[in-house]
């Protein structure tokens, strides 16, 4: 521990501990928060008017609301993969990012079951999901597996945090008051005795055992809301997989951009260096290719056979209407990303960046994929309907809520750096001596 | 035999008029459907004139204009009338797309404009078969793909086979439209249009009426009416007598001027239900359209406006 | 189409030598002329197991191709005659759907008892344009007797119809008759014979021929015989419970039983099983952890 120099601890925690917004970081915030002020007001007309705001109908019952619920699941994965998967598998890069995965997980489920009493119909009667359950609905699961995820992650960001809020609370003179308090109040009870660190160390290591069956669970229920019913396209037994793997791909996609943003605005490419866009440009590949093995899948089989039903619904996907996202989805979301960064000089940090992106927007489209033209392709046909039900296209409050609630999980991740470190200061601390001591 | 028989008639004498009375009277509709519920006597004792020219008392009780049945309330509309199980047959061979069923439906349940609980399908399954009109309810499915998922029990299965929605409880998930094959159930999107004095009734799953804003509705096979020893409207409506309704343990069904054993009806008509395969076990049949009353084209008049009605 | 446009422009030339105005108004007159309505009123007499009498009144008034109901109307139902306030059976609002129906009071048991055939009168108030409407329905006292046989191996059901003729009840001959059984909202035919007409004697005989027709859990099933609408009748009915059914006894298994599609509270055990223990042992771990934080702040907080 000594071998580590008293300057260049200082260093790690003056480079890595938050700082106030700058100019751009103040835009940023505007910006984010403009937006989910018109969303709040899209919900408001929508509570007072009721869903007909939407452009859903009968048929198409369920729209982005849900497609960015089920978005917004899947890439708070991602805490689980690099949290829990790598700790466990003894991947000790991935120490500088973790932070970044957590807070991305903890945000996009709460962001998650807020979008799910957006879609509600009478959402001032949630209470009875809890006085009157029905344990053999699909939701019930869901509601109990995303609060039980939430509060999972709640702990894996907290329990690391304490180590580091000791530090920089000894450390920071210049500290505002307010962050202070907070702090105080959030582990000022920290002294980083042995009996503390046993705890700590004894917590995490459950936490991140137990977070993955739940992660599985959280996002295979999530695929059981439409692979429980027997409409085309959903009538799958590859879904609760196609679905996990489609949220790690995303997730991870949803990492690398974080890292590269975090990097470039707090000018950290100390900590989180171009080996980490290298090994997480891999990691992304790996997961692109597992995903695309599940599409085989999940489209392959059913179009070999061409049962009815599932012939309108494939051809449109194909060559009808959904053609453009659907190969949109696939080869921006999935085969770009790939080509990109199968090469070694395809890693770069701008680069991984940039598949980053196409990862998560051909997700947040794939998403879309999955739940709508599902709903436009019933068993019977669409008759005796108004004609505005028999198609879908967002309204503008559904644009609104649907954007106003991804700006929502980008400001807390936003907030949260501004209040905390980006990236663990006390393991980057001791993995610095580690990384010392292996030298010597 | 005729000991069985002397003896039944002992029985039906010794049966007391009272007994007689309460049968009779306890409905005075002329198709008088026999409930299986006790009517408990209020007590209050009506005189009247028979048909003898005598004074006989009656318990209000079976007086009551059919009417002025108290509604049910919320527990017993969740189970359902004791000893039923209602069926429904549908013969395609008679239906020419009047939508009269519809429009007594969309009525009676104040459905939102442009929504309809009945549709009258144009079906035609390729190419080379033949075209035919098909209206659909809500299939009552004794497995319900609905009620499995429904978080709530908001929608739930009954006694007599029903699947019912309670409005009051609904959150508007929207779950069972996406779990129902059949497309029946339809969703208040906006706040219902309906006149003042039903919108401030109290709902009543049975009636399922008035509709909330935020909620799912779907075709109740009106079990009021039932209860009042009523047809559902679709039924007493259509001018074709395309729909039969009626008890599976009575193994009856009528269209209101035909009553036919179910079971002999389902043989000689070879009988079907729709997506058997899906494994919901409907509680609607269909008879295949053979021999059919009308040509399918007869129909055609009547399915641009209201396929195309918007409001 | 052409003449069509041709008369519009005429009576549109015609018109506006008058008024502008005026031309305007008589136009969508034109197009709109006014719908005559015509009421459709039924007074019916019911006579149930010959003891209990009623009458029912449905009102519709028939505009164009629409029939609504004359609902919330005061109206009026007189016996005998519709002069005489003596004679007033009661006064009364039809319902939503323009239906009222009524008992007759023991006060009119001497008016009963002196005349047949003897008339009802219902009259509403002022309908809309149409003023006091009227109708009336004559009756003569019959009754129905209903009897079973067994005769030639067969079970026979025998209803007999009487009708008074002074103060004897004779046999009414040439009534048609329908003999069933009592099912839901409606009478099953006991054989392919509709319809029956009494004989001379009065008398309709019938075999019954329903194989194993479910009745309630003893067996017994209700039949009935009806006379519908006869225009000196009206509605009369009788019933005759005979143990000619087969028991059924129906418990719904999917009410009862524990299923997916059950309530709540019929959760299927293996659910019921898999989903606590999922849940205890993650939530009993997630609480062991939030013990271990407090533990931590514990120790903390003593070391200060």
């Amino acid at each position: 521990m000594n071998v580590v120099t008293v300057s260049k601890t200082e260093q790690i925690i003056k480079d890595i501990q938050p700082r106030p917004f700058g100019k751009v970081g103040k835009i940023w915030l505007g910006f984010l928060i403009a937006i989910c002020i018109v969303g709040s007001y899209a919900y408001y007309c929508q509570l007072r008017d009721g869903l007909v705001v939407t452009a859903m109908g009968d048929y198409v019952s369920w729209g982005i609301y849900i497609s960015n619920f089920v978005f917004f699941v899947a890439i708070s994965l991602v805490g689980s993969l690099i949290t829990a998967i790598f700790r466990l598998a003894n991947i000790h890069w991935s120490t500088p990012i973790t932070r970044i995965a957590e807070i991305i997980a903890v945000s996009a489920i709460f962001f998650a079951s807020l979008i799910i009493i957006v879609d509600m119909g009478r959402p001032e009667r949630l209470y009875n999901l809890f006085l009157h359950p029905r344990l053999q609905s699909p939701i019930i699961w869901d509601v109990v597996v995303i609060g039980t995820y939430f509060i999972i992650s709640l702990l894996l960001l907290y329990l690391p945090l304490l180590p580091d809020i000791k530090i920089l609370l000894k450390q920071s003179k210049e500290m505002p008051g307010w962050m202070r308090k907070f702090y105080s109040w959030l582990g000022s009870f920290w002294t980083g005795s042995k009996v503390q660190k046993q705890i700590n160390n004894h917590s995490i290591k459950i936490l991140s055992i137990m977070i993955i069956p739940v992660a599985f669970c959280i996002h295979t229920v999530t695929s059981w809301l439409f692979a429980t019913t027997y409409r085309p396209g959903w009538d799958s037994t590859n879904f609760g997989a196609y679905f996990v793997s489609g949220a790690f791909l995303v997730g991870a996609g949803g990492v690398v951009t974080a890292m590269y943003v975090f990097r470039q605005m707090y000018q950290l490419s100390d900590y989180i260096t171009d080996k980490h866009f290298d090994r997480m440009g891999k990691a992304v590949v790996l997961l692109a290719f597992l995903y695309l093995y599940f599409n085989v899948n999940e489209y392959l089989v059913p179009a070999f056979k061409m049962k009815k039903p599932e012939e309108i619904h494939l051809t449109e996907l194909f060559s009808g209407h959904f053609a453009p996202m659907f190969w949109f989805a696939i080869i921006v979301g999935m085969l770009l990303p790939i080509a990109i960064l199968i090469t070694k000089s395809g890693r770069k940090p701008m680069m991984v960046f940039i598949a980053g992106i196409m990862v998560v927007v051909g997700a947040w489209f794939k998403r879309y994929l999955i739940v709508t033209p599902t709903l436009l392709h019933p068993f019977l046909p669409m008759q005796d309907v108004p004609d505005k039900f028999r198609t879908y296209f967002p309204s503008w409050h559904e644009w609104a809520i649907a954007f106003g609630s991804l700006a929502g999980a980008l400001l807390v991740i936003t907030l949260f750096a501004r209040i905390f470190p980006v990236i663990p200061i006390y393991e980057t601390i001791i993995g610095e001596d580690e990384n010392e001591e292996h030298l010597i | 035999m005729d000991n069985n028989k002397s003896q039944t008639r002992r029985e039906f004498l010794g049966g007391s008029l009272i007994s007689a009375l309460m049968l009779s009277s306890c409905d005075q509709k002329p198709h008088a459907f026999m409930t299986d519920e006790p009517i408990l006597p209020s007590g209050d004792l009506v005189k009247l004139l028979s048909v003898d020219g005598e004074i006989i008392e009656v318990d209000r009780a079976f007086l009551k204009p059919v009417p002025d049945i108290t509604p049910v309330t919320n527990e017993e509309a969740r189970i359902g009338i004791e000893g039923k199980k209602f069926v429904m047959v549908i013969d395609l061979s008679r239906c020419k797309n009047l939508k009269k069923c519809q429009q007594a439906c969309n009525h009676v349940h104040h459905v939102h404009p442009s929504q309809n609980w009945i549709k009258v399908y144009s079906m035609q399954e390729a190419e080379h078969t033949a075209p035919y009109w098909q209206p659909t309810t809500c299939m009552h499915c004794d497995e319900p793909p609905c009620v499995k998922v429904c978080p709530v029990d908001a929608t739930f299965k009954r006694k007599d086979g029903i699947v019912l929605i309670d409005s009051n409880r609904c959150v508007g998930c929207r779950f069972c439209m996406a779990a129902c094959p059949y497309s029946t159930r339809v969703f208040n999107w906006e706040e219902p249009d309906i006149p003042l004095e039903i919108a401030q009734q109290a709902y009543n799953c049975e009636t399922s009426t008035p509709q909330k804003k935020g909620t799912v509705g779907k075709c109740d096979f009106c079990p009021d009416a039932v209860r009042k020893g009523e047809l559902p409207h679709c039924v007493s409506s259509c001018p074709n007598g395309v729909f039969f309704f009626g008890d599976l343990v009575e193994d009856s069904v009528t269209n209101g001027s035909e009553t036919v054993r179910f079971s002999e009806l389902i043989k000689d008509k070879a009988g079907y239900r729709l997506m058997e395969d899906l494994g919901t076990k409907p509680s609607v049949y269909y008879l295949p359209p053979v021999s059919r009353n009308f040509p399918y084209e007869s129909g055609l008049e009547n399915q641009a406006p209201a396929n195309s009605h918007s409001h | 189409m052409k003449t069509k446009n041709i008369l519009f422009n005429l009576s549109i030339v015609l018109f506006f030598a008058t008024s502008l105005l005026c031309a305007l108004h008589s136009q969508s007159d034109s197009i709109a002329p006014v719908v005559k309505k015509k009421a459709i009123l039924k007074l019916s007499y019911f006579s149930v197991e010959n003891q209990i009498q009623f009458l029912n009144f449905k009102g519709l008034i028939k505009t164009k191709d629409k029939l609504e109901p004359i609902a919330y109307r005061p109206i009026h139902l007189y016996i005998n005659e519709a002069s005489d306030e003596k004679n007033k059976i009661g006064d009364f609002v039809t319902n939503d759907q323009g239906r009222i129906q009524s008992v007759i009071s023991p006060v009119f048991a001497d008016v009963w008892k002196t005349n047949n055939p003897i008339t009802f009168i219902a009259r509403l108030d002022s309908v809309d344009e149409m003023g006091t409407l009227e109708t009336e329905t004559e009756i003569t006292k019959a009754k129905i007797k209903l009897d079973t046989l067994f005769e030639d191996e067969m079970r026979k059901v025998v209803a007999h119809v009487y009708t008074l003729e002074d103060t004897n009840w004779i046999p009414a001959k040439d009534v048609e008759i329908k003999i069933g059984v009592q099912r839901l909202a409606s009478v099953l035919p006991i054989n392919k014979e509709a319809s029956l007409t009494t004989d001379s004697s009065g008398q309709a005989v019938t075999e019954f021929v329903l194989d194993s027709i479910p009745g309630d859990v003893n067996g017994n099933i209700q039949l009935i015989a009806k006379i519908e609408d006869h225009e000196l009748y009206g509605n009369l009915e009788t019933k005759f419970q005979v143990p000619w059914g087969k028991s059924s006894h129906f418990v719904n298994s999917h009410f009862e039983g524990r299923s997916l599609w059950a309530r709540g509270d019929r959760v299927p055990i293996w659910l019921a099983f898999l989903a606590y223990t999922i849940i205890f042992s993650v939530w009993g771990t997630l609480i062991y952890l939030i013990i271990q934080v407090l533990k931590i702040r514990r120790v903390g907080l003593e070391k200060h």
